[in-house]
């Protein structure tokens, strides 16, 4: 499966990527991008299985690509990685579409609880 | 005008950098060491938070060697593992981040919308302009001192 990383800190990218290993998803290809903007594109070339992005980037933030997804599509199921965990926040990521949203600093067993509903 | 005074502000501010500490840096022990009269000097990230009435940043800065280590210690990367200057303003920057998260969590009921920016790297001396407060605290992450402030600017509501 393929998973995309989106965050404008490549050291953030960097943990996320450490993470998803140490939770068990070291076997799926990852691809990384580092803004919003540069997300979208990709993903109308190529949808990835699962997004994994922070809110708050230039360009296009993460609520912003999710909110654009959902009107243009295509369909990809997405959860957040950043700082914005409090309930009005979920709230709109939920909307948005989001099918999580875990906040930094972040564990693998965090990560296990989002991502293993999420591949069975 | 925000009811949140500037010491409460610190106050989140330094209890988010303990916590980061212990969670994102992965240190035994990080504490709290004192309050300063004085700006400091040296390599910091400055994240802005804004909200109707509310203009602040909060800062988090270290001496360089203190960065390479923090650095170090967020990107899990052995004591001597090289660190280029961008990775060490990246990380600084991302535990900013998260340190603007902390504080914003810890707020939020009291300031609603309050909104998180995008942080900034600085070497050098900051000088908050005449009508800024500001308050200092210091901090050990682990054996890194580090100093942490807040920065009010005065914005009126729209």
């Amino acid at each position: 499966m393929r998973i995309l990383i989106v965050d404008d800190s490549k050291a953030m990218r960097m943990i996320v990527k450490r993470t998803l290993r140490q939770a068990g998803y070291g076997d799926h290809v990852i691809e990384e991008a580092e803004d919003g903007k540069e997300a979208y594109d990709a993903i109308q070339k190529s949808p990835p299985d699962l997004l994994l992005t922070d809110w708050n980037m230039p360009n296009m933030s993460g609520i912003e690509l999710l909110e654009t997804l959902k009107k243009t599509g295509p369909a990809v199921k997405a959860g957040f990685v950043t700082t914005e965990g409090t309930p009005e926040m979920r709230k709109r990521a939920s909307d948005a579409g989001a099918i999580f949203l875990i906040t930094k600093p972040f564990t693998p067993e965090n990560f296990k609880e989002a991502l293993d509903p999420v591949f069975g | 005008m925000s009811d949140i005074g500037v010491e409460d502000w610190l106050k989140a501010a330094l209890d988010s950098a303990v916590e980061l500490g212990s969670t994102a840096l992965g240190f035994d022990q990080s504490e709290q060491t004192g309050q300063s009269q004085s700006l400091p000097v040296g390599l910091g990230s400055y994240v802005p938070m804004l909200a109707p009435g509310v203009s602040m940043h909060i800062g988090l800065v270290a001496n360089h060697d203190g960065c390479v280590d923090l650095a170090r210690a967020l990107l899990g990367m052995g004591p001597d593992e090289a660190t280029s200057e961008d990775d060490i303003t990246d990380a600084i920057g991302e535990i900013a981040n998260m340190l603007g998260g902390g504080v914003k969590n810890r707020l939020v009921a009291r300031e609603p919308k309050l909104q998180l920016g995008l942080p900034i790297f600085i070497d050098g001396k900051i000088q908050a302009g005449a009508h800024a407060e500001t308050a200092v605290g210091n901090v050990s992450l682990g054996t890194i001192p580090v100093t942490v402030l807040v920065i009010r600017g005065h914005r009126p509501n729209p």
